[in-house]
């Protein structure tokens, strides 16, 4: 009699215990699923965009730049830009107008080069130069780079009117030098493209908001797949009300480019 | 008409809220010409009666009129133009300018009126200060005088302006005899040959002798008025 | 009378005499002295901004509607867009023309250049990328200076990646690899065969590791140079020549090309010697003197490794000889040799200067030397142009300061190259664009940005862009590409020789081709500068006359913080004295009303006797009268006298900001005739006014006071 009460009660422990325990473990995972995103999951995210925007091999386009400021004329730039992702290299060459045409920026994995033809000189630039002198960072015409730059952080999921998007914030990475430390994104969904960008300085001042009116995308031979380019960028100025830039990307071209492309003294041959 | 004409004056005082009375009801009137000495213990409205005819003081009731002139309907530059002009002063403790020599100090009054010339004045505050006996300290300041001296400085700058009217009181308190003398003879030269008003308060005797008529106070009330 | 009497009794009174006295005595040297500042400062000032800059008169764009300061708004910073004069050589033909008491009409156009912090490796190979011709000593040299340089960048890199720098792993390793690979054998033995690579490589994973220092800025003013010189006196020149006539070049302004040009180590060390020399000081006795060794010890290492290898090793004995010191290479030997006292500075300083220094770069421009000068243009791009530097000037008497002392000269030529004026041109080239672009634009409102989100996101597929992958047709594109072989690497040599003689324009312009162009504003001197609001009311009128949208401002109006400067030290020393006069005013008074109280007793004397109020009124008024003129003009004499002495012996500038308003070292006072007598009259005034309360009080003694015993 004895023995088989205990057998009883010894089950029905175990038989508590788990329960419990099976309980708690669908509690936690309900909650973790109310909680958003992983850790994991955001990475994840944030890959995707970087890796839908890259190519396996080189870029090439031309592009637009249009400032307009409060009390002022316009300001246009045309550039060509060069990209090759697996070195980290992107030459940026002014063409028009006349005054700006040869002025060329160059980026060598960390060091970004300015050369100007008037002086026939080339100097070392931060990530902070603002190219031809517009609100527009070698960043925007780069490799995204979000996941290898920075750490993201789910926050909410949003609705941006008829899109629901995930809120991202992200914080650069130790010892990365990049243009604005701090970051919060919309990524929609369904695509994965990014809707808005918000760009803060490391006091967390918000210093530009940017827009993606257009994508295009284009099928790339090299990579076998798909590449998300960005056609137009609308980045509002939020320091300087009434001032934004518009970035107009057209002619992307995947083909390979000569190495010799990425170096100073092709630069300087160009304005020649 | 009367030089001076009291009618029933009434002075008082005020000294800590209470009002001490000097003269109480006087009416007298004294005519051009007099040799008047007014008579009295101190403290009995002497001193009150001088100064309100000499216009430094005003009645508190009653009619004090000047040659037929209400003192209190008079301005202060009426009042000061009569004591410039008509009356001369000898105060008690002889009030002379610190800072200014006998001459000056005597001239003082004559360079107010700015009537006369400066040979004139020269010439007239000499011939008084003479008159009292004191030319050869013509350029010493008071400070350096006795105060007899000083007295007559005092004397002589009254009269350097022949006023109708003298007003003194006690001037021959602090002289010696010889020297009081000489000064009742010389104003009652004056009165004589000028026909200068003299109102004296005093005790001395030899003036009570001169004067021609003694008024005698006695607590801000005239007990008698007595004609020689 | 009234004044014998006034006299007599100042005389007894002397302790009201002496007080009152005093006050006016005191209150008068005071003023004059106050006034006499405020002459010195005030034309101090004006010639400080006048004569360096600014001119009389400054002419410019009525179309824009903003507040022009020759300086820079707000600290010295910002110059805003102030259009430009249109046909300048008509306006200034009419000015000359038709204006009188004009001298001078100067061309300017204000801008700032940036100053980009060069390092010694960026140096080295930039050096050699652009000259791969020199001798091959020369180039050994260089290149081992390069390679020790990498080694002591490796050996910091350890240090700080272990510290404060956050490195990933993966950078670590890249970089370690890189070091190792910079300072090794194979490496330089195959740098000639490969040059334009191996370049690259140091470029772009050495040289980062070098530290840098800030951007520095400096400004100039665009003109031309001949009539500039000719109008501004106070322009001298200390080094080189000027500008030579009809030819583009650049003036550094001593003050900036000696603090910023200079390197930093001289720098300091000419600071010091200064302080030395003009505060009387010592190094013992000043912290901030300290302060400035010790950064220079703190910098020797970074200097060491400035000095190439082979003057390193020579200059070791020579150092070892100067310090009495038996053994230690140069870069052990320089730390020791930077830590300077009393006892040595003077012989380390020429130490320096005679045999350390010309083996550095102690100026970044030399005279002589064509440099770059990058400017942001009203685009907001930087432009940068080749000028030759042709000398170094300052301007006289107020080279220490640092408003005028950020100013250089440049030919107006290049000043319109840098500014980036928008012309005609250039507009309708960015209307064009515009078109280009509005085309292929979409409907997106900045001010209404959320919109974008009730529509959907235009997505375009393979319609733009070719997708081959074949090299040649992408190529014909870029028709200048050419390929990494053999026969490309020459052109690009031969590319960077002709870049070497990318030199300035020697052109010689007429000075009719130099003031016919865009010329933001202009100074204009006067022939007699006292006669300003007259000219200016003709300038103005000349304006209104010939329709001209232009706008004419004296000195002071464009000076900014300088000009409003000189007006609040004008209000607060008219306010300080007015303080003076006040208290003043209230002692006199006090003094006198104490003595006529005094008084009151003669005063009642004299009312008896028969003195009018009116007569005590004057007396007292002449007793003041008499005091305050006497003791005024003592007073006056006093402050003539010390203003006469500090005129000839000068105040010395308590501070070297503050030279500008004392347009010099030393400020010189002088004080007008005028003032002199105004000081004179108000202090007479000030007394007669406050004598009247007194007065007051005196006219109310009765005569009966008289009456009392004493």
């Amino acid at each position: 009699m004895k023995k088989t009460n205990n057998t009883l009660v010894s089950r029905l422990a175990s038989g508590f215990i788990l329960g419990s325990l099976l309980l708690l473990q669908s509690v936690a995972h309900a909650t973790e699923k109310l909680a958003g995103l992983s850790q994991q999951e955001t990475t994840k995210i944030l890959e995707t965009i970087d890796e839908r925007q890259t190519n396996g091999g080189d870029f090439k386009g031309v592009c637009y730049i249009k400032e307009t400021e409060k009390d002022r004329d316009p300001r246009i730039l045309q550039a060509t830009y060069f990209r090759r992702d697996k070195d980290s290299k992107i030459l940026i060459l002014i063409s028009r107008p006349k005054q700006e045409a040869g002025k060329g920026y160059l980026k060598i994995e960390k060091n970004l080069w300015m050369y100007d033809p008037g002086s026939g000189k080339w100097e070392r630039r931060t990530e902070r130069e603002r190219i031809g002198g517009t609100n527009t960072r070698r960043s925007d015409l780069d490799e995204s780079r979000l996941s290898k730059d920075y750490t993201g952080k789910w926050l909410s999921e949003e609705t941006l009117g008829k899109y629901t998007a995930h809120k991202i914030t992200l914080t650069a990475k130790d010892g990365v030098d990049v243009a604005y430390p701090k970051l919060e994104i919309l990524v929609d969904k369904d695509s994965g493209n990014t809707l808005k960008m918000q760009e803060f300085s490391l006091s967390g001042k918000l210093m530009r908001t940017s827009y993606y009116p257009q994508w295009s995308k284009l099928f790339s031979k090299s990579k076998g797949a798909d590449v998300w380019v960005p056609k137009e960028i609308r980045i509002i100025d939020e320091l300087e009300k009434g001032r934004s830039t518009t970035i107009l990307i057209k002619e992307t071209d995947f083909s390979n480019l000569s190495d010799s492309i990425f170096t100073k003294a092709w630069v300087e041959q160009q304005s020649r | 008409m009367a030089l001076i004409n009291f009618e029933n004056v009434y002075k008082s005082y005020r000294l800590d809220k209470v009002d001490v009375p000097a003269l109480r009801g006087v009416s007298m009137a004294v005519e051009n010409g007099e040799f008047l000495a007014v008579a009295g213990p101190s403290g009995s409205g002497k001193t009150t009666l001088l100064n309100l005819i000499g216009c430094v003081d005003v009645a508190t009731s009653g009619e004090l009129k000047i040659s037929g002139e209400n003192t209190s309907h008079l301005t202060d530059k009426q009042l000061t133009n009569l004591r410039l002009n008509k009356i001369g002063f000898i105060f008690q403790s002889f009030n002379l300018i610190p800072v200014l020599n006998i001459f000056d100090n005597v001239e003082f009054p004559l360079l107010l009126q700015k009537t006369l010339s400066r040979k004139e004045r020269v010439e007239r505050v000499r011939h008084y200060v003479e008159k009292v006996g004191l030319l050869e300290y013509i350029q010493h300041r008071p400070s350096e005088l006795s105060g007899g001296q000083r007295q007559r400085v005092a004397i002589a700058r009254a009269l350097v302006t022949l006023p109708s009217l003298v007003l003194a009181d006690e001037p021959t308190a602090n002289l010696d005899s010889e020297n009081a003398q000489n000064i009742i003879h010389l104003m009652r030269e004056l009165n004589r040959n000028e026909g200068t008003t003299f109102v004296f308060s005093t005790h001395d005797h030899r003036i009570l002798t001169e004067a021609k008529r003694i008024v005698t106070l006695e607590d801000g009330r005239i007990t008698s008025d007595e004609k020689r | 009378m009234i004044w014998n009497l006034a006299i007599r009794n100042l005389r007894a009174h002397k302790v009201q005499t002496f007080v009152v006295g005093s006050i006016v005595f005191f209150g008068t040297l005071i003023s004059v002295i106050g006034a006499a500042f405020l002459d010195s400062v005030s034309l101090a000032i004006r010639k400080s901004i006048t004569q360096s800059i600014a001119g009389d008169i400054q002419i410019y764009s009525s179309k824009k509607d903003v507040q022009f300061s020759v300086f820079g708004n707000s600290q010295g910073g910002d110059f805003p867009d102030i259009g430009q004069i249109e046909n300048f050589p008509e306006v200034k033909r009419a000015i000359l023309e038709n204006i009188p008491n004009v001298k001078e009409v100067v061309p300017q156009g204000i801008n700032f250049a940036l100053l980009n912090p060069n390092t010694t490796l960026d140096r080295l190979l930039t050096d050699l990328r652009n000259h791969p011709e020199t001798n091959a000593l020369v180039q050994a040299d260089t290149k081992e200076h390069v390679r020790t340089l990498a080694q002591r960048l490796g050996a910091t890199y350890e240090k700080n990646a272990l510290g404060f720098l956050k490195v990933t792993p993966e950078e670590l390793i890249t970089t370690r690899a890189a070091l190792a690979r910079a300072t090794s054998n194979p490496f330089w033995d195959q740098f000639d065969s490969n040059r334009n690579d191996s370049l690259e490589f140091l470029e772009n994973k050495i040289a980062p590791l070098e530290s840098n220092d800030a951007m520095s800025y400096f400004f100039y003013v665009g003109t031309t140079p001949e009539t500039m010189m000719r109008a501004f006196p106070l322009i001298e020149m200390v080094q080189g020549q000027p500008i030579p006539p009809g030819q583009k070049g650049f003036l550094f302004n001593e003050f900036v090309y000696e603090k910023t040009i200079k390197h930093k180590i001289a720098v300091r060390l000419d600071a010091i010697e200064k302080k030395l020399h003009t505060d009387h000081i010592t190094i013992s006795e000043s912290k901030e003197l300290q302060q400035k060794i010790q950064e220079n010890v703190n910098q020797a290492p970074e200097f060491a490794s400035e000095i190439s290898p082979r003057v390193s090793r020579e200059l070791a004995s020579n150092l070892q000889n100067f310090l009495s010191i038996a053994s230690g290479t140069t870069a052990e030997l320089l730390p020791q040799f930077f830590k300077m006292n009393d006892a040595n500075f003077a012989t380390r300083k020429a130490y320096f200067y005679k045999t350390i220094a010309p083996h550095i770069v102690l100026y970044r421009m030399k005279v002589g030397d064509v440099f770059p000068l990058t400017a942001v243009s009203r685009s907001g791009s930087p432009n940068s142009v080749n000028v030759k530097l042709y000398g170094i000037f300052r301007f006289k008497g107020i080279e220490n300061s640092p408003v005028s002392g950020y100013f250089s000269i440049l030919d107006i030529l290049t000043f319109r190259q840098l500014y980036g004026h928008m012309t005609p041109d250039r507009k309708a080239e960015t209307q064009a664009l515009e078109a280009e672009m509005d085309g292929a634009l979409s409907a997106f409102d900045a001010s209404n940005a959320s919109d974008l989100f009730n529509q959907n996101i235009a997505v375009t597929s393979n319609t733009e862009g070719t997708n081959s992958s074949s090299n040649s047709s992408s190529n014909s594109s870029s028709n200048k590409d050419s390929n990494a072989n053999p026969r490309s690497n020459e052109a690009q040599t031969r590319a960077k020789k002709s870049m070497n003689t990318k030199d300035v324009d020697t052109k010689n312009y007429t000075t009719q081709e130099m003031e016919n162009g865009v010329t933001p504003n202009a100074a204009i001197i006067l022939s007699n500068p006292n006669k300003l609001d007259e000219t200016l009311r003709n300038i103005r009128k000349l304006f209104a006359d010939k329709n001209w949208m232009l706008k004419a401002a004296p000195w002071i109006e464009v000076s900014g913080v300088l000009g409003q400067a000189a007006f609040v030290i004008k209000s607060i020393l008219l306010l300080f004295m007015t303080i003076v006069y006040f208290i003043g005013i209230f002692i006199v008074a006090n003094a006198v009303l104490m003595t006529t109280l005094q008084r009151t007793k003669e005063i009642g004397i004299m009312r008896a006797i028969g003195g009018h109020r009116s007569f005590i009124r004057k007396l007292i008024l002449s007793e003041v009268f008499l005091m305050s003129t006497i003791f005024g003009a003592l007073g006056v004499s006093a402050g003539l006298a010390i203003v006469t002495w500090l005129g000839v012996k000068g105040i010395p500038s308590p501070n070297e900001n503050l030279e500008f308003l004392f347009s010099g070292p030393r400020l010189y006072l002088s004080v007008s005739a005028s003032n002199l007598a105004i000081s004179y009259g108000v202090a007479v005034l000030v007394c007669l006014g406050a004598s009247l309360y007194p007065i007051r009080k005196a006219v109310k003694i009765q005569p009966i006071t008289a009456m009392r015993a004493d």
